[in-house]
């Protein structure tokens, strides 16, 4: 071994110290402001608790496009045809078929993510942006589908998805339902952070930053592609089954095309490359929703209910021209521009 | 014998509006490899205001002409504000992008005139009878404006210098402009004239599909399947595939329970996608390296 | 390790009406440089696009090791032992430039049945230690942390040579690797390319630096409108009349003839890149040589290239 490997390997050792403690702040804020929510939401105008479940069931059917979308460039507008998938699988076994809620569960998880495998071995085929119009057509086809079927209720839907009791506790209020959802969220949050940290993600940055280069690298592009798609769709169906369970009613609306653009602006405005995106944008969309419903009751009635969708649109966009990277992402940069200075003046009067 | 004459000839018709819709979007992707998702909303707009104007009492022409120029306009302004300033994004931005600007003309048609869908008289009262069929003449209306437009379109793209140059843009960007040509400013003509063919797709349609502010996603959603059909960049195919998807509806409204009729759209778009993504129309073609 | 032994029958290419390869037949199968020149648009990124499975052929077949890689997906001819550059940089911009080649060693790890998924993982340390040390090859040591974005374009161009360099390739299809280098650094790679080449991995060098072709070439095979000019040593390339009127000139100089009018090109197009934001936004062009390497590298370059081509090219065999 050489002095400069041996120089090398000590500086990675000091280097890995720093990252961990870098990668564990984030994790420490956000168990942190997870706890706090209860205790503000339950407390403050504008937000309810049932705004923060809300929230973090957003949040996780949305943190499925950070490698999908961020890492491999692919848009999916079929997040809400996954959710739903979840949220049907969810009422009609717990409500006909007298499951219980988890096999339920895992059951519409498994079926989404099956789904978008075999989705994913046909569209991937060819490179280019036509999982966009795919996903759109599926959802589109999937909502008519729901209001036409028996199994699913037509119209009116699948009513009285019983509530949940894990280890025998009945999550009777919307405050123990919440720390169902943080817990899941926070599970999700570490596993697509752990995804994308590893060298899969690292495979998928390389397939969504120069493609033939990936390929001529010995990556199936297709086969990563097809990963993150399934991943998107297991985690829009886990959200799905937790909002049947606590709206306790599942119908077509449920996987409105409406939805999947939420998702994907959630996940947008947020920071598409980072897990911490979704997080903030299901925070910034929820508020907004809130914001416009408390400012233009009566417009919001006049529209059908969307007036909002002008907001979302408006902060898309302008996020997109002014923060490409997304409110967390944008977040972060500045943090690390200040913690960089800071270093920069210490090493200054060191000197 | 007759009827099935019937659904095909008023599918063609309609088929020929989609036709425009999806003639824009392939061209936009031609030219700009964005597949534009507000381009529905164009064809809204030509559809809305072009009912709003002529339920006013402003004379039909002059009410088309503001429908029109009132989609353009926006066309223009969607790639002058969203498209344009977006330097340096990748496709995947610029398509978010879209997709933001959709929202954003949908969600404002629908705060300035609410929900209501609105109904507009033919141009022109009266049936074509022919062998048994009776065809509204409003479909002839739609086939010879259709017409026209390719026409237009085609002599645009082969005769004039824009048009050269936007196939060069197409071909290849970095070639064309070392010739000095733009692809911002084609770029920006290429959307005008997206939405231009959109808004006339609209005002065509309007009197057989009383159109609301929603109608932007379906009629989108018929513009994709037509150009991916086509094979999503190619001009021609997408008018083929605009007047098959037509028919098709035509056929699944006369011998399919309602409400089927756009789910048969979008399962084509869906199967098309799954089978032969780069389109029924033409062979694939090859990314340069 | 086994040389490559490379066959190309009968290869057609077309785009529209354009043959950019046309009935090209070379076979290689003896190692070492195999150098392939011709004027801009003859057609050598295609057979490097289709020998590595980015284009389709339009008819023919390319064999490696009597094995058909046309037609296989490029991961796959990846794996059967073929890595490339690309002459337009297709850097991973968003990774650090260990990670860069880091990219390919954990595809080839994780190819391994069973193990599969995992091995990465555990290899970890070991397939980092491999991609630092091919870095410390092409003078990138101190730099492994860096965003590959914020390198100037000669050191992206060592790193892409280091990454196609990591799966141990038979063979390595380099696509003008010189393009854009200052003197220093375009003698530095031309020195690797060398030593990978003795080092048993065949290497097929696409360049415009004659000087440089003829010098680390073993073979010299000419391409013109997609056939095949002329091949032979570099010596009887140059001793070849066709050759030497077509392209070379009558003084083989460092930009003889066959460079002016792509030069002038290309000078116009980083012109346009400098001063037209939008031109910048298009990688194509943006990841063109950029300004200030060029400038170094033609203040560098003395008008006359004499010494230069006096200097002894390799034994030739
Ligand atoms: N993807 C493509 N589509 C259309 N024409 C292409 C494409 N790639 C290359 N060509 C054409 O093929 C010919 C050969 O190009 P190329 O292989 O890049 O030449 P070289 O690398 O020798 O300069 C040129 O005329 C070029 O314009
Ligand atoms: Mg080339």
């Amino acid at each position: 071994m050489t002095a400069d490997t041996m120089r090398h390997e000590g500086r990675v050792r000091a280097d890995r110290l720093r990252a961990t403690a870098r990668l564990l702040l984030p994790y420490a804020v956000f168990l942190a402001i997870l706890l706090l929510v209860p205790a503000v939401f339950t407390r403050v105008p504008l937000y309810t608790m049932g705004n923060g479940v809300y929230m973090a069931i957003l949040a996780i059917a949305a943190l499925g496009l950070v490698p999908l979308t961020g890492f491999a460039g692919q848009i999916s507008l079929g997040q809400a045809a996954f959710f739903g998938t979840g949220a049907y699988f969810s009422a009609i076994l717990t409500v006909k078929s007298g499951l219980p809620a988890t096999p339920a569960a895992i059951l519409g998880m498994a079926t989404a993510g099956a789904a978008a495998y075999l989705f994913g071995r046909y569209l991937f085929r060819v490179s280019g942006h036509y999982l966009a119009l795919a996903t759109l057509g599926l959802g589109l086809v999937l909502t008519i589908v729901a209001s036409q079927l028996e199994i699913t209720g037509g119209t009116a839907g699948v009513v009285g998805v019983p509530s949940l009791a894990p280890f025998g506790v009945e999550l009777f209020d919307d405050v123990s339902y919440y720390y169902l959802v943080a817990a899941v969220l926070l599970v999700a949050v570490v596993v697509v952070d752990g995804l994308v940290r590893s060298w899969l993600g690292r495979s998928l940055t390389a397939v969504g930053d120069a493609p033939h280069a990936a390929a001529s690298s010995g990556i199936d592009i297709a086969a990563r592609k097809r990963l993150a798609f399934v991943v998107a769709a297991v985690l829009a169906a886990a959200a799905g089954s937790l909002y049947a369970h606590w709206a306790a009613y599942v119908d077509h609306h449920t996987m409105d095309l409406l939805l999947s653009l939420q998702l994907l602006i959630i996940a947008t405005v947020g920071g598409i490359r980072t897990v911490w995106g979704p997080v903030v944008g299901a925070f910034v969309v929820v508020t907004l929703l809130q914001v416009s419903q408390e400012l233009f009751p009566e417009l919001s009635e006049r529209v059908g209910g969307q007036a909002e969708i002008v907001l979302y649109g408006l902060a898309l966009i302008l996020v997109l021209l002014f923060l490409p990277k997304g409110l967390a992402g944008w977040a972060s940069d500045v943090i690390q521009r200040l913690t960089r200075a800071r270093a920069g003046a210490d090493e200054g009067g060191a000197r | 014998m007759a009827e099935l004459l019937q659904h095909v000839l008023t599918g063609l018709g309609t088929g020929a509006s989609y036709a425009l819709v999806g003639l824009g979007i392939a061209l936009i992707v031609q030219v700009t490899g964005v597949i534009n998702f507000a381009q529905g909303d164009f064809v809204m707009l030509g559809a809305l205001s072009f009912a709003l104007l002529a339920g006013a009492g402003v004379h039909p022409v002059l009410a088309a002409a503001i429908s029109v120029a009132g989609a353009m306009a926006v066309g223009a302004l969607v790639n002058l504000a969203v498209i344009a300033p977006a330097r340096g994004a990748d496709h995947t931005r610029l398509i978010i992008l879209t997709i933001g600007a959709s929202i954003v003309i949908q969600g404002t048609a629908l705060v300035a005139v609410g929900t209501k869908a609105r109904f507009t008289p033919d141009f022109t009262p009266g049936e074509l009878r022919l062998a048994g069929v009776n065809l509204p003449l409003q479909y002839l209306w739609i086939g010879g404006a259709a017409a026209v437009m390719v026409t237009g379109v085609w002599l645009l793209l082969t005769r004039t210098l824009l048009g050269r140059a936007m196939r060069a843009v197409a071909m290849d960007p970095a070639a064309s402009r070392l010739v000095g040509i733009s692809p911002r400013r084609m770029s920006f003509a290429v959307f005008t004239l997206a939405a231009l063919l959109g808004g006339i797709g609209g005002v065509m349609l309007a009197p057989i599909q009383a159109p609301d502010p929603q109608i932007g996603l379906a009629l989108g959603l018929k513009g994709f399947t037509a150009a991916v059909v086509g094979g999503l960049d190619n001009p021609a195919g997408a008018v083929a595939g605009g007047l098959l998807i037509g028919v098709l509806e035509g056929l699944a409204a006369g011998y399919l329970p309602s409400g089927y009729k756009d789910a048969i759209v979008y399962g084509l778009l869906i199967a098309v996608l799954l089978t032969r993504p780069t389109g029924l129309l033409r062979t694939i073609a090859v990314a340069r390296v | 390790m086994t040389e490559a032994r490379l066959e190309i029958i009968d290869l057609t290419v077309r785009f529209g009406g354009v043959r950019a390869v046309d009935g090209l037949s070379l076979s290689h199968s003896q190692g070492g440089v195999l150098g392939l020149i011709g004027p801009n648009g003859a057609g050598k990124t295609t057979v490097l696009n289709v020998l590595s499975g980015a284009a389709p052929p339009t008819s023919g077949e390319a064999r490696l090791n009597g094995r058909r890689i046309t037609g296989l997906r490029a991961d796959r001819i990846a794996r059967a032992g073929v890595a490339r550059t690309f002459q337009n940089l297709q850097t991973f911009h968003s990774l650090s430039v260990l990670h860069n080649v880091l990219v390919p060693l954990e595809a080839r790890a994780a190819a391994k049945p069973v193990v599969g998924l995992f091995a990465p993982l555990l290899r970890g340390g070991q397939l980092r230690q491999r991609a630092a040390d091919l870095l410390g090859r092409v003078g990138m040591a101190d730099q492994l942390d860096t965003p590959v974005a914020s390198l100037p374009y000669g050191a992206r161009r060592r790193v892409e040579v280091a990454r196609a360099l990591a799966a141990d390739p038979r063979l390595v299809m380099l696509d003008e690797p010189l393009a854009g280098l200052s003197r220093a650094e375009s003698d530095d790679l031309a020195r690797l390319i060398r030593s990978v080449a003795d080092s048993g991995v065949t290497v097929l060098l696409v360049e415009h630096d004659m000087v440089a072709v003829m010098r680390i070439s073993d073979r010299v095979a000419v391409l013109e409108q997609g056939q095949l000019l002329a091949d032979g040593t570099p010596a009887e390339v140059q001793a070849d009349e066709r050759v030497r009127s077509a392209y070379l000139g009558d003084e083989l100089d460092y930009d003889p003839l066959l460079h002016k009018g792509d030069k002038r090109a290309e000078a116009a197009a980083r012109q346009r890149v400098a001063t037209d934001p939008d031109a910048a936004a298009d990688p194509g062009l943006a990841a063109d040589p950029d300004v200030a390497a060029d400038q170094e590298a033609a203040a560098d370059r003395p008008p006359q290239t004499t010494d230069r081509r006096r200097r002894e090219p390799r034994a030739q065999q």
